[in-house]
């Protein structure tokens, strides 16, 4: 009985749920931001501090909610750096892009019209506007693909446990040779 | 309960590799042939038991197994645990290199605590005495770890009785998970190989 408890109790561990690092990801909107952090087990980071850097500098900062979420504007185009902080020593970092601000949106909606073919005219921002409608469902499967890829899978566990199994067999062999030499 | 990279300062850094190195020369003298199929499997162990999260709501908790280790391999806890945290670091990104001196010495020290005080129980081999030193096994080390990182963590500027409360809250279910499972497993060595529990 107690045998098959055993048993069962190590069968049943690689099955639960995982955790324990916590991974950023991030969401840019034309110049919103959003950024949400997991533990690796899916469990959102609730109340993690968020620090935003731009060249170093640190430019904004703030809470996730109760999803793990902090949605902010970029104040200038270019490249950040975001640092979230979780209770009991967890951090994390992730970069990203911002490409457009809204000002200049809206400055070239104002400018220039784009005709396109069926002689509707829609301006350039309308324009940016429909094709990240359309591409939200890709950006979507792409944030999912990056959230499955930061948790630990079945290969890396196995052939983790191999490694140890491993080395500590090197370490028996190794021994063993010293042995019949004495 | 890995330290991420970039928390703690470099001195702190530095002397926990420093604590890592004495407790892995201490440990590696006390591995053997005997026993190292033992350290590997519960090397392993320990690798795996990380992955088995318990959903406590406040904040992420997995099973330590520290404990556990330690009782049945006192000071060769050293080596086995800086092994599975060397490969959780580089496969999962748990924890990191940078911090896998202080992360080590946080659990192996529960883990060898664990071992002086459980030593005489489990020697006496009784049903009671098996099930007491599992528990205690689990306390011992899931709340030394915990001790541990709290004042590390106290030392980087966060208050300590919130982080203390917070790393000793989140873990009681931890604790008490390892406390059934510990027992288990004493159980069943003293039954099955009784040697195990005289190291």
């Amino acid at each position: 009985m107690k045998k098959v408890l055993l048993l069962l109790a190590l069968t049943l561990i690689p099955l639960s749920a995982l955790a324990h690092k916590i991974s950023a990801f991030i969401d840019v909107e034309g110049n919103t931001v959003n950024v949400s952090s997991f533990f690796s087990d899916g469990t959102p980071v609730k109340g993690g501090e968020v620090e935003v850097f731009k060249d170093g500098k640190l430019v904004l900062k703030g809470k996730t909610d109760k999803n793990g979420e902090f949605t902010f504007k970029a104040p200038q185009k270019g490249k950040y750096k975001v640092v979230v902080i979780a209770e009991l020593g967890h951090r994390t970092e992730a970069e990203f892009t911002v490409g457009e601000t809204e000002k200049e949106d809206r400055e070239v909606g104002k400018k220039e019209k784009v005709n396109s073919e069926g002689g509707v005219k829609i301006s350039e921002t309308e324009l940016r506007k429909a094709v990240r409608e359309e591409l939200k469902p890709i950006r979507q499967e792409l944030l999912q693909i990056e959230e499955d890829l930061s948790r630990p899978n079945l290969t890396e566990i196995i052939g983790g446990i191999g490694w140890i199994l491993g080395i500590f067999g090197g370490a028996v062999l190794l021994s063993r040779r010293k042995g019949e030499r004495n | 309960m890995h330290i991420s990279e970039g928390v703690l300062p470099g001195y702190q850094l530095l002397i926990g590799w420093g604590l890592t190195g004495i407790g892995l020369f201490i440990g590696l003298r006390k591995v053997n042939q005997g026993n190292l199929p033992l350290v590997a499997l519960l090397s392993s162990a320990f690798f795996v038991a990380s992955l088995v999260h318990l959903p406590i709501g406040i904040t992420s908790v997995h099973l330590l197994l520290n404990g556990l280790v330690g009782s049945l391999l006192g000071w060769a806890a050293f080596p086995a645990l800086f092994v599975a945290l060397l490969f959780q670091a580089l496969l999962f990104q748990f924890g990191g290199i940078t911090v896998l001196g202080v992360n080590t010495f946080n659990m192996a020290t529960g883990a060898v605590v664990a071992y002086y005080l459980t030593r005489p129980l489990l020697r006496k081999k009784t049903k009671w005495s098996l099930i007491a030193a599992g528990v205690l096994a689990a306390v011992a080390g899931v709340f030394t770890a915990a001790t541990l990182l709290s004042v590390e963590l106290f030392l980087t500027g966060s208050s300590f009785r919130s982080t203390a409360e917070l790393a000793f809250l989140a873990h009681i279910p931890v604790a008490a998970v390892e406390a059934v499972f510990n027992s288990f497993v004493f159980l069943y060595l003293a039954k099955n190989s009784p040697k195990l529990l005289e190291g």
